[in-house]
């Protein structure tokens, strides 16, 4: 049935002609697996595939890798620069090393999964789906989060979940400062299952029960202008 | 946009590093970043004793060497022309060496329309060029020393022309040199207060303001690190910024850090680019790179 692997080497290619190597393998479905050969932590890899393809990528990407995708799996076997899976609407993108800034930003669906360290922006404005970072979070990660989860191995910089309205966050590890409005609450007996579930499907021999969960405070849903509190912590 | 990148050697040795081919390799990966006009700053290994650059408007006929030696009011020898103009042997001012060479400054850009004072110290070699990075191959590739940084253009605010490129060094403070990504949004502010204590200014690029920022502050004192401290505080933008100084390499990032900066530090090396291809390239595809952190100030010293 299946057609194999189909391995593609960048080198020497223009940007355009990989991807629109990847466009025509995705419109013959998931029976292919492509391997991307030497990427050289180039920008804008497997963006805008919207029909299912298997994509295993043999190093470093760069910025944008996996955005603007509805389900594709991605696998990158090295680091990511700003932008990782931006937007994914479905499917799954994993990477080994760590990401840049803004990993998952805006992401409505699907699964992303960071082995190493993200940098800041994680998660802005989430918007479904879900995100695993094994290391450490930036700064602002979260910020604007509306829907989703998201999943901390590690440490988080300064304003995690600032003015998030909806969606939840576990970290295991320390945390800089909590943003406007993010606040933290009690694990569940439905945290726990989802915390290992999802662990486990990433791969992360972590325990469940060892993180912390933060969510939104709705002090922010019904912002008065005239306190001056809320205004002197908005960033 | 605009890509950064920076190397330092750690271990002082009597082996210069290939300091120019490093920043060339790094440069050459963040091309995409901007392609106004490249420049790098390259600090050799000995001491040259005290020298300045001059960069001429358009490659043409050299002044007159008697012109230049009257300009410069007896402290200029050893006149020697380079690529994008001439450079000379300066010697050290009496007394306030500040304002003695704010003088000499203005002195040669003024009796040489069009000219500019482009850098200035005992080890420090400053080369610009408008468009892209393969414009500097000739005059950076075989530059040797222990650490120096990079920049390409991607012109938002001022003209193009290789006055206006960076990096920029601390006019009139001897080997200094800044290179940032971003921008300074309170520099008229700041312009206008240094140009009424006399400061003289080259170009109408923010990034000119950082190096003088720093001077200044190394010179009341304060050491690079204090000094990057305060930039972080009183410079207001969004920047990512390097500086590299006699023996050093410093950072600093504003709070929101929307302008990347990456680095890798080895053993033997420290290497900061905007992307990681610059330094995956630079130092191979095992490289551990982290980022430099918002707010953060970095100082790395040679041993």
């Amino acid at each position: 049935m299946g057609e194999g692997i189909r391995t593609f080497d960048c080198e020497g290619r223009s940007t355009r002609e990989i991807n629109m190597f990847l466009q025509e393998a995705a419109g013959r479905g998931m029976e292919l697996e492509v391997v991307l050969a030497n990427p050289d932590s180039r920008h804008n890899l497997a963006v805008g595939l919207t029909s299912p393809l298997a994509i295993r990528i043999e190093g470093h990407v760069g910025y944008y890798c996996a955005g603007l995708c509805e389900g594709v799996n991605v696998q990158v076997q090295g680091g990511a620069g700003w932008g990782l899976g931006e937007n994914l609407m479905q499917g799954r993108v994993q990477i080994t090393g760590s990401a840049g800034s803004a990993a998952g930003a805006t992401m409505r669906g699907g699964t992303i999964i960071v082995g190493g360290d993200a940098g800041a922006r994680c998660g802005v404005a989430m918007k479904g789906g879900t995100l695993v970072v094994g290391g450490d979070v930036g700064y602002m990660t979260g910020f604007m989060m509306q829907k989703g989860v998201m999943i901390v191995g590690g440490n988080a910089g300064e304003a995690l979940g600032d003015s998030l309205y909806e969606g939840k966050i576990y970290i295991r590890g320390t945390i800089d400062a909590l943003g406007s409005d993010a606040v933290q609450a009690d694990l569940t007996e439905s945290d726990i299952t989802l915390l290992s579930e999802a662990l486990t499907d990433a791969g992360m021999d972590m325990v469940p029960a060892d993180f912390k969960k933060i969510v939104s405070g709705r002090k922010l849903y019904n912002f008065d202008k005239k306190e001056k509190e809320i205004w002197k912590t908005a960033l | 946009m605009c890509g950064i990148a920076g190397v330092l050697y750690k271990q002082i040795t009597n082996e210069p590093a290939p300091i120019g081919r490093s920043l060339l390799t790094m440069a050459a990966c963040l091309q995409h970043r901007g392609m106004d006009s490249a420049g790098m700053a390259v600090f050799g290994a000995a001491d040259v004793g005290l020298r300045l650059q001059v960069m001429l408007p358009h490659p043409g006929p050299l002044p007159e060497p008697q012109e230049v030696l009257e300009l410069g009011g007896g402290r200029l020898s050893d006149l020697c022309p380079e690529k994008s103009g001439f450079s000379a042997a300066v010697r050290p001012a009496s007394g306030n060496s500040v304002q003695a060479d704010l003088e000499l400054i203005q002195a040669l850009e003024t009796g040489l329309p069009g000219a500019t004072v482009s850098g200035m110290g005992t080890r420090l070699t400053v080369e610009k060029a408008v468009g892209m990075v393969e414009g500097l191959e000739v005059s950076v590739g075989s530059l040797m020393g222990t650490h120096g940084i990079a920049h390409l253009r991607l012109a938002t605010e001022s003209k193009i022309d290789p006055a206006h490129a960076q990096p920029f060094w601390g006019r009139p403070y001897p080997d200094l040199a800044v290179t940032h990504n971003g921008h300074i949004t309170n520099y008229h502010k700041l312009r206008l207060r240094f140009e009424a204590e006399g400061f003289g200014f080259a170009s109408h690029n923010d990034s000119e303001i950082i190096g003088i920022y720093l001077g200044r502050k190394i010179a009341s004192g304060l050491s690079l690190h204090e000094a990057l401290s305060a930039a972080g505080k009183e410079l207001d933008g969004s920047y990512s910024c390097i500086v590299a100084t006699t023996n050093s390499l410093g950072v600093v990032r504003d709070p929101f850090a929307t302008k990347p900066l990456l680095y890798v530090e080895t053993e033997t090396q420290v290497a900061l680019g905007s992307e990681p291809q610059a330094l995956y390239h630079l130092l191979g595809q095992n490289a551990v790179i982290k980022e430099i952190r918002p707010r953060e100030v970095r100082v790395w010293e040679r041993a």
